[in-house]
């Protein structure tokens, strides 16, 4: 089970992080740091969520 | 540095070496000992080795395995330091000069390759004096001239009055 | 997105309220204000650009200094105390995944005069945004300032980022070589089409810092810990140690049986050797001699202990001998080094450092003199190794006193332990001849021997007890360090494992990515190329020369086939006039547009945006003229126009001009200013 990986939420998971990114392009809101956190704290919170679904 | 300290580390006796030390030493069981503590007979193994020019190398030859325990051996690292300055003052095996000796033992190990150098050499006296603890220890007989009727402390006091020359 | 209005209050060159409203209309998409020179068409482009980004162009003006926003006629009708008030509003037509979400920005900002000179002074400025709620319809207002401090201004860079402004609003800060670096265009180009965010994307998840050390996949993965090996190797122990535990108890159960049985024999025997009357009184001293044994026995038990114990310290002694020879080995050693005077460390790093000798000589890197003079340096001061040979020296004299006193102190108790245990035989041999006697006596010495046995027995079978105990306590004790372990590592190792979903997603997400954004980059330029060279053909109906971009992102003119045989082919064209720049630049412009558009249309990232354009025919021909106006209403999203009238009939944008969006700008016959009126309403 480790290696696999629900597609759907692949999808979902690069939609957003596309769109995070693209918000910050524009803001500059965040350093390149802050984005590297706030996307593994996305990754990790979507997984976990989708996991518990399961 | 650290990793170029010596006796920062638990100790692994083999093989033979360990069948010889199990007739010396037993677990919690001073009775059937000669030491109390394994890391005692580790203590003095190197000296009596160093004493007798004796060194032995590591015997894989059967699984048996004794483990001098890291805790035990902090308890006697100041002494066991001691020990291999000794040995590093002492041996020749290297030809090397007075100085070249004292800057080995005083400056410490330059190179992991000469920190193991050491440790072997350190080693191999343990080997060598176990294999003289136990001929003095387990295998030698009372005798005639011996004023002790028990074997262990006969042999100990034996052991304590012998020149233990090479 | 598209601006729907634009209300300008006092603002440069417009006295009062001035309000154009633009077409938002898809297929006549043209907003054209027409003026003569010097009426003030620029200060429209300016208020777009004050409203959104709160400056101004400055590089048009001879002294930027002296640029006031304030209308001059205003300024000039001001006391000394009074206030006026400047802004502009900008309303704009947007919509988010198909909600309305159209807004209004608002940006004011307040003047006094300082008296009498003509000089405006701007007291305060504040900017406010309104958008519109999908659901109740009404506008929810934004502050820029407190607590909100800045958030008009994201909004706004969410929006139209001031980074792309030189590509929608072409008003004089006009895209040009000198001032754009490379880097610059190629980001913002990605930006425009749509590239940025993936690979921003990208970057962060895998390739940020040196071997993308600093990316989420990196990092994700530092945080693992410990290995599954270890974990079975723990499990292996505990198995072990509870087997152990197990065959202990086993030889407990049959000691603790032995114990029982030898004793009931020992006692019935016992029972009846008591039970005579007779031997009382040898009995007696019997049980006497006994306890005088058993107190014999634990005394030389307790010497034999001790000479274990001091025989474990014994190193001391054994290494004695050796000691003299080591200290004589020291002291024959100068290890003060005072070979020559007065030269220390210092000197030595000094020389090593100047790469010369005091003679002269040169010392090089791994010279036969370099290695000299480190040797030296171990022996001259402060070699602190003097101190630790001094310590060494200390602690082997400590250790020759030490063995002094070990060997008397376990030839003492060797010598007491003789004593006792030969005492111990004395007492045993009486009390052998004592029990014979009352086994003469009374004839049981067979039932002796056997009690004697079997009590033995009993002795032996509860060391074997107290001895497994012991055993086992250990074992336990093991157990639970083992276990300990364990949990640490099973905690870690779930955590782990979540790390593992987590770094696959990651990877995932890096792959598609990297995969998405590599066939877009390399798209890009030859798609770009494309796309340019037929604007520039179309725009300028130029035939010997076309216009590309370079790898590098600079927009070059190279010839056509210029005398191809001689080599010439595709050579740069330089030298170019102000109106082939301008030429070049529109191509470049509108082909980025055309681009993002067509990208748009593909459900990119890529932004549609509104195209202001303030005067930018002046220096083209009638026929260039045409011709690149033609193409602008087909790329943009919505053309915003200022011009000269003398422009508007070779533009032929009327084709693409509806007449209610035909502004024109006015001077005052008496004043300075300029207002804006309908074309309709003029010419009637």
């Amino acid at each position: 089970m480790i290696n696999e990986i629900n597609d759907d939420l692949e999808k979902d998971l690069f939609i957003n992080i596309r769109i995070m990114e693209g918000e910050n392009l524009k803001t500059k809101k965040y350093s390149d740091r802050e984005m590297v956190n706030r996307i593994m704290k996305y990754i990790q919170k979507m997984v976990d969520k989708n996991e518990e679904e399961d | 540095m650290n990793s170029l300290e010596y006796f920062r580390k638990s100790v692994v006796i083999t093989g033979k070496h360990a069948a010889l030390v199990d007739e010396m030493w037993k677990q919690n069981d001073i009775e059937h000992s000669y030491f109390k503590r394994l890391v005692d007979l580790y203590t003095i193994a190197p000296v009596i080795g160093l004493r007798t020019g004796r060194k032995s190398p590591e015997d894989n030859s059967t699984d048996n395995k004794r483990t001098v325990l890291l805790d035990q051996i902090m308890t006697r690292r100041e002494d066991l330091q001691t020990i291999m300055k000794i040995i590093l003052l002492t041996d020749n095996e290297d030809n090397l000069t007075v100085e070249e000796k004292i800057n080995r033992t005083f400056r410490g190990p330059s190179s992991e390759e000469e920190f193991n150098k050491n440790v072997d050499l350190f080693e191999s006296y343990v080997r060598g004096g176990i294999e003289v603890l136990y001929d003095k220890l387990i295998n030698r007989a009372l005798t005639i001239d011996d004023p002790y009727t028990d074997r262990k402390i006969g042999n100990i006091m034996a052991l304590l009055n012998d020149d233990l020359t090479e | 997105m598209k601006f729907k209005k634009l209300i300008i209050n006092n603002f440069m060159r417009l006295k009062g309220e001035n309000t154009i409203e633009f077409s938002t209309l898809p297929d006549k998409n043209v907003t054209v204000v027409l003026g003569d020179n010097t009426v003030g068409k620029t200060t429209l482009a300016q208020a777009i650009r004050w409203c959104l980004y709160g400056n101004i162009i400055s590089t048009q003006y001879d002294n930027s200094k002296n640029i006031c926003l304030l209308n001059t006629d205003i300024l000039n009708d001001m006391t000394a105390n009074d206030r006026k008030e400047i802004s502009v509003e900008l309303d704009i037509e947007n919509s988010i995944n198909g909600q309305d979400r159209s807004c209004r920005i608002l940006r004011r900002a307040e003047f006094v005069r300082k008296f009498p000179q003509l000089v405006a002074i701007q007291k305060t400025e504040s900017l406010k945004m309104y958008i519109k709620n999908p659901i109740t319809g009404s506008e929810e207002p934004y502050d820029n300032i407190g607590k909100d401090e800045g958030k008009v201004d994201d909004m706004i860079s969410e929006l139209l980022p001031k980074d792309l402004s030189s590509y929608f609003l072409f008003d004089g800060e006009r895209w040009s070589d000198a001032k754009n670096t490379q880097n610059d265009i190629k980001d913002s180009i990605y930006t425009l089409v749509g590239i940025s965010p993936i690979r921003q994307m990208k970057e962060h998840l895998g390739d940020l810092g040196t071997n993308g050390r600093s990316s989420v996949i990196k990092r994700l993965g530092d945080k693992k810990t410990g290995s599954g090996a270890e974990y079975n190797t723990i499990e292996k122990s505990i198995e072990d140690y509870y087997g152990r535990i197990d065959a202990q108890k086993h030889e407990i159960e049959e000691a603790q049986n032995n114990v029982e049985y030898y004793q009931k024999k020992a006692d019935e025997i016992k029972d009846i050797l008591n039970a005579n009357p007779n031997v009382e009184k040898d009995q007696k001293e019997c049980e006497k001699l006994k306890r005088d044994i058993e107190s014999g026995t634990s005394r030389i038990e307790k010497y034999k202990k001790d000479i274990i114990t001091r025989f474990s310290d014994s190193y001391v002694y054994f290494a004695a001998p050796l000691l003299q020879d080591v200290v004589n080995m020291l002291d024959g050693v100068d290890l003060q080094g005072s070979d020559i005077p007065d030269v220390t460390d210092k000197t030595i790093h000094a020389i090593l450092q100047n790469g010369r000798c005091l003679c002269g000589h040169e010392v090089h890197k791994d010279s036969f003199e370099e290695k000299e003079l480190l040797k030296l340096l171990e022996i001259v001061p402060p070699a602190k190794i003097g101190t630790v040979v001094e310590n060494f020296k200390d602690k082997l004299a400590n250790w020759s006193n030490r063995s002094a006193n070990l060997y008397d102190a376990i030839k003492e108790d060797a010598e007491s332990y003789q004593q006792e245990s030969d005492d111990l035989e004395d007492l045993k041999e009486e009390l052998t001849i004592k029990e014979k006697k009352i086994d003469r006596k009374i004839n049981f010495a067979g039932e002796r021997n056997k009690m004697n046995s079997y009590l033995i027995k009993v002795r032996e079978a509860n060391q074997t007890i107290s001895n497994d105990k012991a055993v086992i306590e250990n074992l336990k004790h093991k157990i639970a360090m083992e276990e300990e372990k364990k949990k640490d590592l099973e905690a870690k190792n779930k955590e782990n494992e979540k790390l593992d979903r987590y770094i696959a997603y990651a990877k995932a997400l890096y792959k598609s990515a990297n995969e998405i954004y590599q066939e877009k980059e390399q798209n890009l330029l030859g798609e770009l190329n494309q796309i340019i060279e037929k604007n520039f053909r179309e725009m300028f109906n130029e035939q010997e020369k076309y216009a590309k971009l370079d790898d590098d992102y600079t927009l070059h003119l190279y010839y056509r086939n210029l005398r191809d045989s001689k080599g010439y082919a595709n050579a740069e064209a330089t030298g170019l006039s102000e109106g082939e720049k301008i030429a070049r630049n529109f191509a470049f412009i509108v082909s980025i547009l055309e681009l993002a558009n067509k990208m748009k249309d593909e459900g990119d990232d890529a932004q549609a945006m509104p195209l202001v354009l303030d005067g930018p025919f002046s220096k083209l021909s009638d026929v260039n003229t045409a011709k690149v106006a033609r193409v602008l209403p087909k790329v943009a999203n919505q053309v915003i126009i200022f011009m000269l009238d003398k422009d508007w009939e070779p533009s032929g944008l009327a084709e693409y001009t509806d007449t209610n969006y035909m502004y024109r700008l006015e001077k005052s016959i008496e004043e300075n200013s300029s207002e804006v009126k309908k074309q309709k309403e003029v010419a009637e």
